[in-house]
């Protein structure tokens, strides 16, 4: 067994549980989504299911991340390894990554099967090749999101455990990293508001996804599906935020953080 | 081969773990650190293992730095508990076995039968004494230049404790290795030792080669200990 598959296959050992879970918990909520639309007689009732899904889904990678990094932190076995600090983050993130995809596969089917057959009458025939192309958008968009979001985990905890060694420090740990994160999105939100930027995140983009809503035609619900431009400018800035997010965190495990 | 420890010190808070500690291991030996619960000896090792760092001096590994990566030459066993639940007793020596090159698994399958470990049971099932057996067949599987013992007998019964310097008798390459043991058990230690350094809040407050304690001192670790802690309260 390579160092990388041992480094998984303890991943997946101590996950598992949960994500099994989490699953369960999904399915029932699936099947309560059908259950209750099913006696209101409002198929369209499957959507907020769907979308609550969705950000289920989204959160599921940083907040599993979060998890296991709490449980490391009880445990010295984690960094006391020859390996790379970023082989051992990057193990973690490829199993919650399987998993999403896992439970992103369940949620595809529910959406199928709510599109195409349970809900028919009220979603709008969305023909296969546009429907492949949205969920293809949103799954990884979810898969990119989660990440994204495990990276921000990820640093947080490390700058809270490097914080560990300045004893004037400590007591502000939680405090600091809230700072960061404030500081981090106040400084976003400004540079947002600015016309050279606006100019420059809306330079390209791509016309891809469907916003769905929930419309009342007043013999009862229908889903609308409408096309959304996606600006391409953002995508790029968060993928590489995300990846120096990473970075820090793995310089910081590798050379602040005492467990 | 040497382990050395240049004016280190170690602050935790407001206390120091270590003040200012010069010491040196060289291959070939065993080493007894001595001291009371919280007297640096736990920090001691994780310094060497490189899982805490110095805030002052310098801790090195043959003339280099100990950093993470060290750990591939030094196999630490640490006093507290370090398996995940999840883990059946198979499970932690396959993992080892994945993470460490030097890591010899015929070796823990025949430890795992002498320390009698059934492989197929969970973690979260074994007694705090095979607890304790399995922290020491991931060490001793290890063929690493330093071995690195912290309280190896904490919360055993004198079976385990006998079992365990059995396991250090077969098992240590006696002339390649360097093998700290860091106790305030001191007793059981005794016939295994070659030097024994006393750290006493923060401190080294002595070392000393246990033969000449015994022959030239007429001394035991533990008496020797006892008078140096005593001299260094008069002073």
């Amino acid at each position: 067994m390579s160092p990388f598959t041992g480094l998984l296959m303890r991943d997946y050992r101590i996950t598992r549980n949960s994500f099994l879970s989490n699953t369960i918990v999904m399915v029932l909520f699936f099947i309560f989504g059908i259950s209750i639309s099913s006696y209101f007689g409002e198929p369209a009732g499957t959507l907020p299911i769907i979308i609550i899904s969705g950000i289920m889904i989204a959160a599921f990678h940083p907040i599993s991340m979060f998890l296991l990094l709490k449980t490391e932190g009880k445990n010295q076995l984690w960094l006391y390894s020859p390996r790379p600090s970023y082989m051992l983050v990057l193990s973690k993130f490829v199993v919650l990554w399987i998993y999403q995809l896992i439970l992103q596969l369940l949620f595809t089917t529910y959406t199928i099967f709510c599109l195409y057959w349970y809900g028919k009458g009220v979603y709008p025939a969305v023909p296969v090749g546009t429907f492949t192309e949205i969920m293809m958008f949103i799954n990884v968009a979810l898969l990119l999101v989660g990440a994204s979001f495990s990276c921000w985990v990820t640093l947080c905890w490390t700058v809270f455990h490097s914080l560990n060694r300045y004893p004037k420090l400590k007591p502000f740990r939680a405090l600091i990293v809230i700072l960061i994160i404030v500081i981090y999105n106040t400084f976003e939100t400004l540079m947002a508001r600015l016309d050279v930027v606006k100019d420059i995140i809306t330079e390209y983009s791509i016309q891809f996804v469907s916003t769905p809503s929930l419309n009342y035609d007043g013999g009862g619900w229908e889903v609308m599906l409408e096309f959304a431009e996606v600006p391409v400018i953002p995508i790029i800035y968060y993928g590489f935020m995300s990846f120096l997010l990473f970075y820090i965190s793995t310089k910081l495990l590798e050379r602040k953080v005492e467990v | 081969m040497t382990i050395q420890l240049q004016n280190v010190t170690k602050k935790y808070g407001k206390d120091f773990a270590l003040r200012n500690v010069n010491l040196n291991f060289e291959k070939g030996k065993i080493y007894g650190l001595v001291g009371p619960n919280g007297s640096g000896k736990s920090t001691t090792l994780k310094l060497i293992s490189g899982l805490v760092f110095p805030n002052s001096g310098v801790v090195s590994l043959n003339d280099e730095a100990i950093s993470r990566k060290s750990s591939e030459k030094v196999a630490y066993l640490t006093e507290l508990d370090m398996f995940y639940d999840a883990f059946k007793v198979k499970d932690v020596v396959d993992f080892y076995n994945s993470q460490f090159q030097d890591f010899n698994y015929e070796k823990a399958q025949i430890l795992l039968k002498e320390m009698k470990l059934d492989p197929n049971k969970k973690v979260k099932f074994l007694s705090k004494g095979n607890r304790g057996r399995l922290k020491l067949v991931t060490t001793l599987s290890r063929e690493a230049e330093v071995i690195l013992l912290d309280e190896p007998f904490s919360g055993l019964d004198p079976m385990v404790r006998d079992a365990i310097v059995q396991s250090l008798l077969q098992y240590i390459d006696f002339d390649n290795q360097i093998l700290l043991i860091a106790t305030h058990e001191i007793a059981e230690i005794e016939p295994l030792l070659d030097e024994a350094i006393a750290i006493y809040y923060g401190d080294v407050i002595g070392q000393e080669k246990v033969e000449v304690m015994r022959e030239e001192l007429g001394l035991s670790v533990l008496q020797w200990f006892k008078q140096i802690v005593a001299k260094n309260e008069e002073e």
